[in-house]
C-alpha cells in the first residue's frame, strides 16, 4: 500500500492506546491507479497507479509532530489490488505486533496482547485513526478520486522546481466524499504527486499534504516523504516516510488472511 | 526450589533480551523481546472503620519468541510481580502463586513482613505450522471469545473483574489443532489438561465468514459440563453487533440437572466525535436474582458464570479529552439484585513508550435495607512499554 495525497488529513492526531481505527489513514488515503495522455482523469488514474502497483510491500515511519511533543510510529503494510491490505505495527512496543486485515468492506485487528481477533464495526472506521478525519467511507469505499469527482484541469504551476498540472476535483453529486473541492498537483514529468489540498464544502481550506525527497524507491521515482498540514492549527503536522517499499510483488490472496493475521512479522 | 528457579529465571530474562536485541542483525531475527514494567498503586478504605490501606505492585513481563524457521514458534512469556503493602499476607502470597492448571511454572518469596515476590511462566509453548495447519503445544492462551464484554464460548479461561492489571490473562496446559480450511472458514480443536478430571476443557471450534459476519460454534465438555455455544460478529448499519451463548450442562446425571444458559449481546458505535459507545446484555440463566452476597471484586469469573447474577447490563463510553488524554465511564448494572459497578477511568500518553493510568472501581448495593457503596478502589498506574 502507498500512502497518497488525495483524501488526506490529520488534524487531531491521537497518540495513546493503538485505537482500533489505525488503518483508516492507510486504508483511507489508499490510492491506486493507471495512466494515459492529457486528459485530467487519465492523469490521476496515471499517478496513482504509481504509488500503488498491482500489489505492495513497504515499512513506513509516521511522525506526530505538535507544538509541544512528537510521537512516532513504525509499520508494515502489505496490500494487493484495492480489496486486500494487511498492517503489522513494528513500533512503539507498547503496539507492536498488532495487525490490521481488510478484505473488501470487512476488517479485522488482531491485538497481540490479548491474542484476540476482533472485527471491526464500520462505524469505528469512520472515527479517525489517531484524529485524522477519515472515515469509515474513505475507508471501505475508497471513495474514489477517479469515480466520485469531475476533474477540471487549470493552468500548470511549479512546485520545488517541478512544472505539475494543476487539477480540480469537485465531488459528483450524491458522491459518498468528505470533501468540498480537492486540488491536485501532479508533477508532468514522473507523475508524482507534489501536492494536494482539501477544502470543506464551504471552500474553507482544511489540509495539505505535501511530498519531499523524491528518489527512486522499489523501482519508482516517488516522494519518500509526506506531509500533512492541517490548516488551522499552528505547528500540527504528520511525517509520513516510506523506508523501503516493494511494488508489483507476487503474494497470495491467502497472505490476506486472519490465519496470517496472527503470525505475520 | 522455588529460590533457585528464580535465581535462574531472572537471568536468563536479561541475558536473552540483551541477546536478542543486540548480537542478531534485523534481517535474520529469530529471538524477538517485548514487554513491560508497570508500578500499580492501590488505595482502598476499610469497609469497616476509617483506616486507609496502600498496596504497591511492580509488575513486569517478558514475552519472548523464537523462530527457528518459517514452521516453527517456541514462546515463553514471564510475568514478575513484587507487592509490597497493607494488602501482602501469607495468604495473599498463596492465593498470587496459585496456577492455572498442571504444571507448577510459578514461584514466590516473601509474604511475611508486607512484600511477596512472585515469577510465573504464564505462556510457554511450541507451535508448528504447515500451510493451512497448525498445532500448539505447551501453556498457552486460548481466547475463543468473540462479544465485546462478555464472553460465554471463553472456557478455557477464568478471571476476576478487579484484576484489570493482567490483560494477557493466565494460559492453559493444553494442545490446540487448527485447520484454516480456507480463507473464511477454519475448524479447531482444543484439550486443556488438568490433574483432576472435572476440571478438563475439550472442545470443536467451527468459524465462518458468511454474509460479512463472522460466525462461530463450538461443542466439547467445559470442566463438570457437557457444552455448546456458538457466536457472531457483524455490523447492524454501522453499528457493530456481536453475541455470544454458550450452554452448560453436568454430564453426570444429565437427566437430573439442569443446564445454564448463559448469553450475551452487544452492540457498540462510534461517532465521529472521539466518543466510542458500547452497550451489552448478559443473561445468566443460573445466576441470583435477589438476596446473593456475592462480592463482584473477588468473584472468579468464568465462561458459564460471567457474572453471579441473573441480568447485567453493561454500558461504556470512551471520550478523548486531547490527543493524549482519554478518559472511559464503564458501568454494570444487575436489576434484580440492585447492583452497580462504576468504573471510570483516564489514561495519558507520557512518551511514545510511557502511560499513566488513573482507574476507581467501585461497587454500590443495598446492605439491610439502605442503596450505599460496598467497595471503592483507586489505582494508579505507570507503564514502561519495551
Amino acid at each position: 500500500m502507498r500512502l497518497g495525497f488525495i483524501g488526506g488529513t490529520c488534524k487531531n492526531l491521537k497518540i495513546g492506546v493503538l485505537p482500533k481505527m489505525m488503518i483508516v489513514v492507510f486504508f483511507g488515503v489508499l490510492v491506486s491507479s493507471s495512466v494515459f495522455a492529457q486528459n485530467p482523469t487519465e492523469i490521476i488514474r496515471k499517478a496513482e497507479d504509481k504509488l500503488q502497483g498491482n500489489s505492495n510491500f513497504a515499512e513506513i515511519s509516521m511522525t506526530i509532530v505538535r507544538p509541544d511533543w512528537s510521537r512516532e510510529m513504525t509499520m508494515k503494510s502489505w496490500s494487493k489490488g484495492t480489496d486486500l491490505s494487511l498492517i503489522l505495527v513494528t513500533s512503539p512496543a507498547r503496539d507492536k505486533g498488532t495487525a490490521f486485515l481488510k478484505r473488501s468492506k470487512e476488517m479485522w485487528n488482531w491485538q497481540a496482547s490479548i491474542e484476540r481477533v476482533i472485527k471491526l464495526p464500520p462505524s469505528m472506521m469512520m472515527q479517525s485513526w489517531m484524529g485524522s478525519d477519515f472515515t469509515n467511507d474513505d475507508l471501505v469505499k475508497e471513495s474514489s478520486t477517479i469515480n466520485d469527482y469531475n476533474h477540471k484541469m487549470l493552468s500548470d504551476s511549479t512546485i520545488d522546481g517541478r512544472i505539475c498540472y494543476q487539477i480540480e476535483l469537485i465531488p459528483k453529486e450524491d458522491a459518498p466524499v468528505v470533501w468540498g473541492k480537492l486540488l491536485l498537483w501532479i508533477d508532468k514529468a514522473d507523475y508524482i504527486q507534489m501536492m494536494s489540498k482539501m477544502y470543506d464544502e464551504d471552500g474553507y481550506l482544511v489540509n495539505t499534504m505535501r511530498g519531499y525527497d523524491i528518489k527512486e524507491i522499489g523501482g519508482r521515482t516517488l516522494p519518500t516523504k509526506l506531509e500533512m498540514i492541517p490548516a488551522d492549527e499552528e505547528g500540527h503536522k504528520t511525517v509520513i516516510e516510506y523506508k523501503s517499499m516493494e511494488f508489483d510483488i507476487d503474494i497470495a490472496d491467502e497472505f490476506f488472511s486472519i490465519q496470517n493475521m496472527k503470525r505475520v512479522r | 526450589m522455588k529460590k533457585r528457579l528464580l535465581s535462574i529465571l531472572i537471568p536468563l530474562c536479561l541475558s536473552v533480551s540483551l541477546f536478542a536485541q543486540d548480537s542478531l542483525p534485523k534481517k535474520e531475527q529469530k529471538v524477538f523481546v517485548k514487554g513491560y514494567v508497570k508500578d500499580l498503586l492501590t488505595v482502598f478504605p476499610s469497609p469497616f472503620n476509617n483506616s486507609i490501606f496502600f498496596n504497591n505492585l511492580i509488575h513486569n513481563r517478558f514475552n519472548f519468541k523464537y523462530y527457528p524457521n518459517n514452521n516453527i514458534t517456541v514462546g515463553l512469556e514471564i510475568r514478575n510481580q513484587f507487592y509490597f503493602g497493607d494488602l501482602v499476607s501469607p495468604s495473599f502470597a498463596e492465593s498470587i502463586d496459585r496456577n492455572n492448571d498442571v504444571f507448577d511454572l510459578s514461584a514466590s518469596v516473601g509474604g511475611e513482613d508486607n512484600w511477596v515476590f512472585n515469577s510465573m511462566i504464564d505462556r510457554l509453548y511450541f507451535e508448528y505450522v504447515k500451510n493451512k495447519f497448525e498445532i500448539k503445544i505447551g501453556r498457552q492462551r486460548i481466547n475463543w471469545g468473540i462479544n465485546t464484554i462478555w464472553n460465554p464460548n471463553d472456557i478455557f479461561n477464568t478471571y476476576s473483574y478487579l484484576d484489570f492489571d493482567y490483560e494477557e490473562r493466565p494460559g492453559s496446559d493444553a494442545i490446540r489443532i487448527q485447520y484454516y480450511k480456507s480463507i473464511s472458514s477454519s475448524f479447531e480443536f482444543a484439550f486443556k489438561t488438568s490433574k483432576e478430571i472435572k476440571n478438563l476443557v475439550a472442545a470443536l471450534m467451527w468459524k465462518k465468514n458468511k454474509w460479512k459476519y463472522d460466525f462461530q460454534f463450538s461443542a466439547g465438555v467445559a470442566k463438570a459440563d457437557a457444552y455448546v455455544g456458538g457466536g457472531w460478529a457483524g455490523n447492524i448499519n454501522k453499528a457493530g453487533f456481536k453475541g455470544e451463548f454458550g450452554y452448560f450442562h453436568p454430564y453426570q446425571n444429565l437427566a437430573d440437572t439442569i443446564g445454564t444458559l448463559s448469553m450475551s449481546i452487544s452492540a457498540e458505535y462510534s461517532f465521529k466525535k472521539p466518543i466510542f459507545l458500547i452497550a451489552s446484555v448478559l443473561f445468566n440463566s443460573s445466576g441470583e436474582t435477589k438476596n446473593s452476597n456475592v462480592d463482584i471484586f473477588t468473584y472468579q469469573l468464568s465462561a458459564k458464570e460471567l457474572s453471579p447474577y441473573k441480568y447485567s447490563l453493561f454500558l461504556t463510553g470512551s471520550y478523548k479529552f486531547t490527543e493524549l488524554i482519554s478518559g472511559s465511564l464503564s458501568t454494570i448494572y444487575s436489576p434484580g439484585k440492585d447492583l452497580l459497578f462504576v468504573n471510570p477511568t483516564f489514561t495519558m500518553s507520557l512518551k511514545d513508550n510511557l502511560d499513566l493510568d488513573v482507574v476507581m472501581q467501585s461497587a454500590f448495593a443495598d446492605v439491610a435495607g439502605e442503596y450505599k457503596n460496598t467497595a471503592i478502589y483507586y489505582f494508579t498506574r505507570i507503564k514502561l512499554s519495551f
